[in-house]
């Protein structure tokens, strides 16, 4: 073997390594060394080497020798316009001539790279015929290991990608885990910023929740999640950095403990209100329902006054808070403090996260909304049972002041006759003085006792109709069930304000209702309609149950009037001076149709608008 | 001499008061219930009634006072109840006096004597 063909022999096998080591992800300067090793493998003043550019799809500088940073800007192109194999072609540089010999590295016809040699001679000089096969072969080693190359490094890429869009998705795996444990929307906005703003997250610098205040449409800040300076910015990074604590332990950790951004940001945003009527980027992006990608650098400003009182940013993005087509609010980020720009990618990933966000907003108000009615319902219910125990012994009492007061007063009062009648000194009248005296003492015993069984002090308030009665047929709902009675609601669409005590009202309507339910232990319905006039409203309570005789129907309020064996008589009595205590009117109807229906009219509530 | 009607329909109770009302110095007629009452009075005038509400009948004490005022009978009536409950029901308004019934009879026959005053 010639000596030239041992020395390219020996290139050969160090590109080779190259190669290896490349592929083995141990070398990222693949065109240095390269160029190093061919280099000298044909004489030159300088080197080109050029590789091709899944961005730009033409081939790029990636490595040069010989040439100074500017000459290198100018002979680039010159050189991207002439590839072709064996190509020489004269090239002028600041009155100095150049003479290029150039060699693709086809893969087919795909272009990985090219190599130019550059020489400052005479331009007719001739290339030895050894030159051209060097270059072939240069050419064939070239095109290989540039495709390795290049494939290795779209793969590092796709990985790169990969990694880190997994890492997005595990925090938000974990952000949503973390969500299930918490109810408290506090704790549930916390988590969702801090995994905007983690840099395994999203890594925004900074995220801030607006809340749309449906009274005026204005945005109110809700929470923010992020330094507001750069020395916040720098000591918080480096602490967590310290920390080396995982994101998602993080996560967990806010959820643990129910802990509340404590930077400054998360207060100044909370006293910060936006117009309704504000030109600005965050309005816009909740009247528009869309997100924004803001980038005033490079377009036209359209950022306001109000976008820059927290973010201080002229780069942010935003995206509405949508709830069944309704926007409640927005997210916005930023990158203040690294300057990265926001890409399109990130702004999906920010469309999840509001996602989010806005489902956790909703289910956190219906959570909280069942349990403030789970504990009316609860005390309703108790309320309910103290009532119908109060109502329980008042019937006793009613029953014992009867029973009891009769006998009592005809003894008290014999006891009295004989105190007339027997003579001073007789040991009778001491005898007759003691019962009449213990009489008296028990019938005023009697009367306290009745006294408590009074009607409790009625304490009227604003309250809304349909809740009250919802409230009656949740709590009847297990024996409206039980016998197969339909509940019907028929109710007026503007609510119903009444003024009346709660409390009584719903025991009241409970009688009727109980009433009915007994009426029809083999089912039925029940209907409920409110009709709201001008000065009244009027609440129906129809059934389906046999009704009374209609010559008794005005007797039905009258105490002790009971159709039941085991009743008392006394609760559609004490229901209708309940409903008198309102000033409202309960009027018992037989309809044609059958069963018993009830009119209750309320005086008309003057806010009862809505 | 004046005239009392007494309706109750405890035996005990009729007694009491007739003996204490009698003792006060008037005639007293007496009925367990509003239907003996009605047939006293087809014959009797009475100048006072006392009326007991609950009773073993088919009519109730106040629905009597009503069929009293409703026939245009102005005779004073006192309501003589264990119960205070009725006091609330504008029904017993038109009663002239509402009484708990008592051993005491004090009340009562000052009662009666007020409002049978000429």
């Amino acid at each position: 073997m010639s000596d030239a063909g041992e020395i390219l022999l020996h290139k050969i096998l160090d590109l080779l390594v190259i190669g290896q080591d490349y592929m083995s992800w141990e070398s990222p300067d693949l065109p240095a060394r390269f160029l190093n090793v061919v280099s000298d493998l044909i004489p030159n003043d300088g080197v080109v080497l050029l590789a091709h550019s899944d961005e730009t799809q033409i081939p790029r500088l990636v490595a040069y020798s010989g040439f100074s940073r500017e000459e290198i800007l100018d002979i680039e192109p010159q050189i991207v316009q002439n590839i072709r194999s064996s190509a020489i072609y004269p090239f002028e540089f600041r009155h100095q001539s150049y003479r290029f010999i150039c060699e693709p590295f086809f893969r087919g016809h795909y272009l990985e790279g090219a190599i130019a040699f550059a020489r400052r001679t005479d331009p007719d000089e001739e290339y030895a015929s050894e030159t051209h096969q060097i270059l072939k072969h240069l050419g064939l080693v070239g095109t290989g290991i540039f495709h390795a190359a290049s494939s290795i490094s779209r793969l590092r890429h796709e990985v790169q990608t990969r990694d880190y869009l997994m890492s997005r998705l595990y925090i938000l795996y974990e952000a949503s885990n973390a969500l299930v444990r918490s109810q408290d929307i506090d704790v549930r906005l916390h988590v969702i910023l801090t995994a905007t703003t983690l840099g395994e997250g999203l890594g925004f610098n900074r995220a801030v929740l607006y809340l749309l205040d449906p009274a005026d449409g204005a945005l109110r800040g809700r929470m923010g999640v992020g330094p507001s300076n750069v020395s916040e910015a720098r000591s918080t990074w480096d602490r967590m950095q310290r920390a080396h604590t995982p994101g998602y332990e993080i996560l967990r950790e806010i959820v643990k403990t129910h802990r509340m951004p404590d930077e400054a940001l998360n207060s100044q945003l909370q006293i910060h209100r936006i117009a309704s009527d504000d030109p600005g980027v965050l309005m816009r992006t909740v009247v528009e329902k869309r997100a924004f990608l803001i980038d005033s650098r490079e377009s036209g400003s359209a950022v306001s006054d109000s976008d820059r009182f927290i973010l201080e940013s002229d780069s942010f993005a935003t995206v509405p808070l949508i709830l069944t087509d309704r926007a409640i609010g927005l997210i916005a980020v930023d990158n203040r403090f690294n300057q990265k720009r926001i890409s399109p990618e990130d702004l999906q990933f920010l469309w999840m996260i509001s996602n989010l966000a806005s489902a956790s907003i909703d289910s956190s108000n219906s959570y909280e909304r069942i349990v403030r009615l789970n504990k009316e319902l609860m005390n309703t219910r108790e309320a309910l049972i103290q009532a119908e125990k109060a109502s329980a012994v008042g019937e006793l009492a009613l029953y014992l002041a009867h029973e009891i007061r009769n006998p009592l007063v005809a003894a008290g009062g014999f006891a009295g006759r004989l105190l007339g009648v027997l003579p001073e000194g007789a040991p009778e009248r001491g005898y007759a003085a003691i019962i009449r005296t213990e009489t008296l003492r028990m019938e005023r015993i009697l009367s306290d006792v009745l006294r408590t069984t009074k009607l409790p002090h009625s304490q009227p308030t604003q309250c809304d109709l349909h809740t009250l009665v919802n409230e009656v047929i949740a709590l009847l709902s297990f024996s409206t069930e039980e016998r197969g009675i339909d509940v019907r609601c028929q109710y007026s669409e503007r609510s119903a304000t009444i003024v009346a005590d709660p409390v009584l009202l719903r025991q009241a309507l409970h009688n009727i209702v109980s009433n009915s339910i007994q009426a029809q232990p083999n089912g039925g319905w029940i209907e409920f309609r409110t009709q709201i006039q001008p000065d009244t409203i009027c609440l129906t309570i129809s059934d389906a149950g046999p009704g009374v005789d209609p010559s008794r129907l005005t007797e039905i309020f009258k105490p002790f009037y009971t159709t039941k064996s085991d009743g008392t008589g006394l609760g559609l009595f004490l229901t209708k001076r309940i409903i008198n205590s309102f000033n409202a009117q309960i009027t018992p109807f037989l309809p044609d149709t059958g069963g018993l229906r009830f009119v209750i009219t309320f005086p008309g509530s003057h806010d009862r608008e809505g | 001499m004046k005239t009392v009607l007494i309706i109750d329909d405890e035996p005990a109770i009729r007694l009491l008061y007739q003996s204490e009302v009698e003792a006060a110095g008037f005639r007293v007629i007496t009925a367990s219930n509003p239907t003996e009452a009605r047939r006293l009075l087809e014959h009797e005038t009475p100048d006072i009634i006392t009326l007991d509400i609950r009773m073993d009948d088919s009519t109730d004490g106040i629905t009597f006072l009503m069929e009293l005022r409703g026939a245009g009978i102005r005779t004073p009536v006192v309501i003589v109840t264990a119960y205070d409950i009725y006091q609330y029901d504008f029904s017993s308004w038109a009663a002239d006096e509402y009484l708990l019934k008592s051993g005491d009879t004090q009340a009562l026959i000052s009662t009666i004597q007020r409002l049978t005053r000429d």
